[in-house]
């Protein structure tokens, strides 16, 4: 519990830390009111001359092109990525969000599932042109995800509370994102928002369900605890799975369309000779500022800094496209953005994709197949949950069934996002591809998929499901996945339990050393007065003898004196 | 109104607590109703009047051209060679502070309400008396008026501590006051140094903090080893006396001491207003008269700061006391405005200004709240509390939101203050201090990020310990006839006069009416820093940019010789082509 706070706090800080450098990184532009609109500063009233200039280092401010990239930008991209893992659960600082699904279950579908922790995503996507510049740290977002995804979906194999489950899926898939979103790509960052809208749907559909599960169950959400409840409650059996298969990424189910557009931005950019071959376009990889043309006319800047404001547009991102495209440079070459890089992380996505197919039909298979048991808690009367609960499942199935269909088909959400600012800029669009279906990776993804639903199955369709798992066959991994890799104690061990100690040395010696100091100096002149309290013995013969003795020093020094 | 100059104003504002603590000790016969209503009657007054005289300020012409306002100078003890004047007057860097002064004391008349029933004379002439000098010091322009006010403000304190407090008051008064007066005493000295050198060079001993600095300017104090580098002494007098009353770490100990032993409404005044003292005082003299020092000294004294509000949130994190927790997280978070004042970059400067206020906002609010809970508890131990926020929504709703002031939550006043802060230092880190320094500063600055985390770590787990979880009562016996065996001069919720324990507030009740108006026009400005600083930092900007102006001028000098702009390794950037158009 401690150690969960700590990462909430973590998590707040590191993202109002992101927002520092967000901030700081935009200020060089005279014409903006970043920290000016704090402190209403008239213009160039600073020492410097533009307003916060400084922070990034003289010579960028000197630099007539103002980009923001090399050590900097990476380093401002890193923060900002600190903070959007704080905020959208990813590793290592995903541990708050299995924890906060105790909360109730309408929070968790509204919360969790679709609004607040994306907003990492959010402010990634947001970031793009800034980003763009920083393919290192591009990569590392990519990297971030992919790992995330896999170690969540891990996780979620192993466990038996159902709202758990669905948590550590929700960390999952958002990596999912990340992953996308750091293939540096117009498409990879649509197919990011693509997924992020779709998860939505399916995400909420099956919180929501699973809070109707609880419901009936008298509060209980152990998986092992009850079964065959789609003889109790079909609607929630159905609408649960429909959510399943469009989260298991099951073909027209929304979440194939837009994982099959995460894939196909991954596999683009693992091997980009195959993708320019397939697509007979640019290349979609590499670094977007090279790409560039170098003739490409300042005019394309997508809006002047002053529209912007006026049209809403967060002008910083404005400001960062313009930095981003005004010059292009010669980065250093990319140590994490290779196509190696996201080979590996394509193929991690794909067994993520496996993963996530296996534990959500594991969850469906344990709770609506198998022999209808219900835990004493819920009593005699286990039954569908009322109107009131059912009808929202219903109305969510709907989207999670057919919005990815219609959204990949349309491409609506596709150029509206490219209309945007963030990816109107001309490095986010140089990287455009033409809009396709990627049969051959559709036909793997859909495999892996298969793969996981049919290994499911066979542990546990139609079984009791408080019987020996599958998942014994995991041996100490289980252990180890089921203790969420140890990571809460990682934190406990590591930054907690140090820190304590730590604090309570400082208390110490708060306690005994400064304040010890504090009254021994205190001390001091109470200590001088017992020492010259001696000297009042009030004996009036020694006083006698005192005087008679300092008359005869002063006479004797006096004689002394006289003699020369 | 016409007929009310500025300077009457103002006058008027100084006289109307002292007025209220005669007519509260007139009317001391009349029970202690009498007396708390005229308390808070006084106080209201007298913030009506400040919040009118901080509008006409805001409205004036000298607060736009960065001027003195009701300036107000009389003769007091003036002969050929002395030039001592009851100088008052307001500016930008004191009117935040002058109408704080005023809030808090409203507040801490409130929240005494039920919690002081013995000797109530006393108590709310005191704290009376404490208004009038704390308003008193953000008024005074001469030096002597100051530290009049500045050491007066001791007294009612010492004995609103030492009478009022809990067990250990005794002690911990004297050490509140032996502590503070040893360091002002320093501090006189240093001022009386540089009065007279400042007469040594004009020919008149003229106490006028405005021609102080101006002679200064002029006649800098040497700092150099032929001059004995009087300059440094003289500022690390002046230190001596503000860095104890900040307090700086390690001079800190006698805060904690002092906050858990003193009543409410003590520690309101204590933690709001009376800590500000330090970082003012620095303000109003060390920056703009001994600029040489305080380059000198402000690497040092800017690390002071940061270990200060990392220490201070360790301490913090293992207190199981609650006020002794929230007088650790003072602490800290005057370490922030060390940090931000030492940092002599404008904007962390005016942050920390800023953040004078804001801590004064939100350690009187959170001050308060502990001592509404220990009303009800009648015990501050964090584990034996539980559960509040079920018992007292109002209350708890209002911990927390003082708490997230505190830990600088966006959208509320403490962000704002930090984050101009930690923006300045880092500013200050990368291009404003030599190579030699750089990395040094960026430690800092990083440390100073990390307090945010841990401030943020122990007040969250104080709150969900305190207000949430299972509810605990406190043991009966504790309840019922109060925890003191040695009740008889105590004086927390000991009924008197026959006022039964049914007059205080019992565990489950929530706030009463006295308490929300306590604390509601806190919340007020919390929100109104939070979301419109721009009221606030724009009156200020002037004042302190001139004030601060010297020093980071010589700070800027120190450092030119090592200043090398970051080079391209530093940021590895290739050069670019202009782009093509």
């Amino acid at each position: 519990m401690r150690a969960g706070l700590l990462i909430r706090v973590i998590r707040v800080t590191a993202a109002s830390r992101g927002m520092l450098a967000r901030r700081m990184s935009t200020d060089r532009i005279p014409a903006s009111r970043g920290i000016a609109s704090l402190t209403d500063i008239p213009e160039g009233e600073c020492r410097h001359g533009p307003i916060l200039p400084g922070i990034l280092g003289q010579t960028r401010l000197a630099d007539a092109g103002g980009i923001v990239g090399g050590a900097v930008g990476t380093a401002i991209c890193l923060c900002l990525l600190l903070a959007a893992c704080g905020k959208s659960a990813q590793l290592p600082l995903h541990v708050w969000l299995p924890d906060a699904m105790e909360g109730p279950t309408p929070a968790s579908a509204l919360i969790h599932a679709a609004t607040m922790v994306t907003a990492g995503i959010y402010l990634v996507a947001r970031s793009a042109p800034l980003f763009m510049a920083c393919p290192d740290a591009l990569a590392a977002v990519s990297i971030v995800g992919a790992t995330t995804a896999l170690v969540a979906g891990l996780i979620a194999t192993v466990q038996n509370d159902l709202k758990r489950v669905l948590a550590y899926s929700t960390i999952s898939q958002l990596g999912y994102m990340f992953a996308s979103l750091g293939t540096g790509t117009l498409l990879g960052f649509t197919a990011a928002i693509f997924h992020l809208v779709t998860h939505a749907f399916f995400k909420a559909l099956l919180f929501l369900g699973a809070g109707s599960v609880m419901h009936s169950m008298g509060g209980v959400i152990d998986m092992r605890r009850f079964g065959g409840l789609r003889r109790i409650m079909p609607i929630t059996a159905a609408t649960f799975l429909v959510g399943g298969l469009a989260l298991a990424g099951v073909a027209p189910f929304s979440g194939f369309f837009s994982k099959d557009e995460i894939l196909a931005t991954l596999h683009a950019k693992g091997w980009p000779n195959a993708h320019s071959e397939h697509h007979d376009a640019a290349p979609a990889n590499g670094h977007a500022v090279l790409s560039l043309p170098p003739t490409q006319p300042a005019s394309l800047l997508p809006l002047p800094l002053g529209e912007g404001r006026g049209e809403g547009a967060p002008a910083s991102t404005l400001r960062f496209a313009s930095m981003t495209n005004a010059s292009p440079v010669a980065a250093p070459p990319a140590v994490l953005d290779t196509p190696e890089t996201f080979r590996v992380l394509f193929w991690m996505s794909l067994v993520t994709a496996g993963l996530t197919a296996f534990y959500t039909f594991r969850a469906v298979f344990m709770t609506f197949t198998g022999p209808t048991r219900v835990p004493e808690e819920a009593g005699h009367h286990a039954h569908e949950s009322p109107t009131v609960m059912a009808l929202p499942l219903i109305i969510l199935a709907v989207p999670s069934a057919v919005a990815g269909w219609w959204l990949f088909n349309s491409q609506w959400l596709a150029h509206f996002l490219t209309a945007t600012p963030s990816f109107s800029t001309p490095a986010v669009t140089a990287t455009a591809v033409p809009h396709a279906f990627h049969m051959d990776l559709a036909i793997q993804g859909s495999l892996a998929a298969a793969i996981g639903i049919v290994i499911a199955a066979i542990g546990h369709l139609g079984r009791r499901s408080d019987g020996p798992q599958m998942e014994r066959f995991l041996g100490p991994l289980q252990t180890f996945f089921a203790n969420r890799c140890y990571i809460d104690q990682l934190y406990a061990g590591l930054i907690v339990r140090p820190l304590e100690g730590l604090a309570l040395v400082a208390a110490l010696f708060d306690r005994f050393v400064i304040d010890g100091l504090v009254n021994g100096v205190a001390r001091l002149p109470a200590a001088l007065g017992g020492v010259v309290r001696r000297l009042q013995t009030g004996l009036l013969q020694r006083y006698a003898l005192a005087g008679v003795m300092g008359v005869l020093a002063i006479v004797f020094v006096l004689a002394w004196r006289l003699r020369g | 109104m016409n007929g009310l100059t500025p300077g009457m104003h103002l006058v008027l504002v100084l006289v109307t607590p002292l007025v209220g603590a005669v007519v509260a000790w007139v009317l001391g016969s009349r029970g202690y109703a009498a007396v708390r209503q005229s308390a808070a009657v006084t106080a209201l007054l007298t913030l009506v009047a400040t919040g009118w005289l901080v509008v006409r300020y805001l409205a004036s012409p000298e607060a736009a051209a960065s001027q003195p306002f009701a300036v107000v100078t009389l003769p007091w003890l003036v002969d050929g060679m002395f030039d001592v004047r009851l100088s008052l007057g307001l500016d930008g860097l004191s009117i935040w502070l002058f109408g704080l002064s005023a809030l808090l004391s409203l507040t801490a008349v409130l929240v005494s309400w039920e919690a002081i029933k013995e000797r109530p004379v006393g108590f709310y002439v005191l704290l009376l008396v404490l208004e009038a000098a704390m308003l008193g010091v953000f008024a005074a322009r001469d030096v002597i008026l100051f530290y009049v006010c500045f050491e007066f403000t001791l007294v009612p304190l010492f004995f609103l501590i030492g009478i009022w407090g809990h067990d250990e008051r005794r002690k911990a008064a004297i050490k509140f006051f032996l502590y503070t007066l040893a360091g002002s005493v320093l501090a006189f000295l240093g001022l009386l140094t540089i009065v007279l050198w400042n007469a040594s060079h004009t020919g008149t001993v003229t106490f006028d903090i405005d021609s102080l600095t101006a002679g200064l300017a002029a006649h800098p104090l040497p700092m150099n080893a032929e001059g004995g580098w009087l300059q440094m002494i003289v500022f690390l007098a002046l230190f001596a006396g503000f860095a104890i009353k900040v307090p700086i770490v390690p001079f800190h100990t006698w805060l904690p001491l002092a906050h858990v032993e003193a009543p409410t409404g003590g520690s309101v005044d204590l933690a709001g207003i009376l800590l500000k003292l330090g970082i003012y005082g620095f303000l109003r003299f060390s920056l703009p008269m001994l600029p040489d020092a305080t380059a000198l000294a402000a690497p040092w004294i800017f690390g002071l700061g940061v270990a200060g509000i990392v220490y201070g949130a360790l301490v913090a994190l293992v207190q199981t006391d609650l006020k002794r927790l929230i007088a650790y997280s003072s602490v800290s978070h005057m370490g922030y405005c060390v940090m931000g004042l030492f940092a002599l970059e404008p904007v962390a400067v005016e942050g920390a200004t800023l953040q004078l206020v804001n801590h004064g906002l939100s350690s009187a609010g959170l001050f308060a709240l502990v001592g509404m809970i220990y009303e009800r508890y009648h015990t501050r131990n964090i584990a034996s509390l539980g559960g509040v926020a079920s018992k007292a929504p109002w209350l708890a709703a209002l911990f927390m939101l003082f708490t997230f002031s505190s830990i600088g939550l966006p959208g509320l006043n403490g962000f704002v203050g930090e984050f101009m802060i930690l923006a300045g230092s880092f500013q200050r880190a990368w291009g404003g201090v030599s190579a030699a320094w750089r990395t040094a500063y960026l430690v800092m600055a990083c440390l100073g990020v990390a307090g945010v985390v841990l401030g943020a770590w122990y007040m969250l787990w104080a709150v969900e310990r305190v207000l949430f979880g299972p509810s605990r009562e406190p043991p009966k016996g504790a309840a019922s006839g109060h925890t003191h065996t040695s009740g008889h001069d105590h004086s927390h919720d000991h009924a008197h006069g026959g006022h039964g324990h049914a007059a205080h507030a019992a565990a489950t009740d929530d706030l009463a009416w006295h308490e929300l108006a306590a604390l509601l026009p806190l919340v007020v400005f919390v929100f109104w820093i939070g979301l419109v600083p721009a009221t606030f930092l724009g009156p200020t900007a002037g004042a302190v940019r001139g004030i601060m102006q010297p020093s980071a001028q010589a700070f800027a000098a120190r450092m030119e010789e090592a200043i090398v702009p970051p080079t391209a390794a530093d940021i590895v950037s290739l050069p670019h082509p202009t782009p093509t158009r």
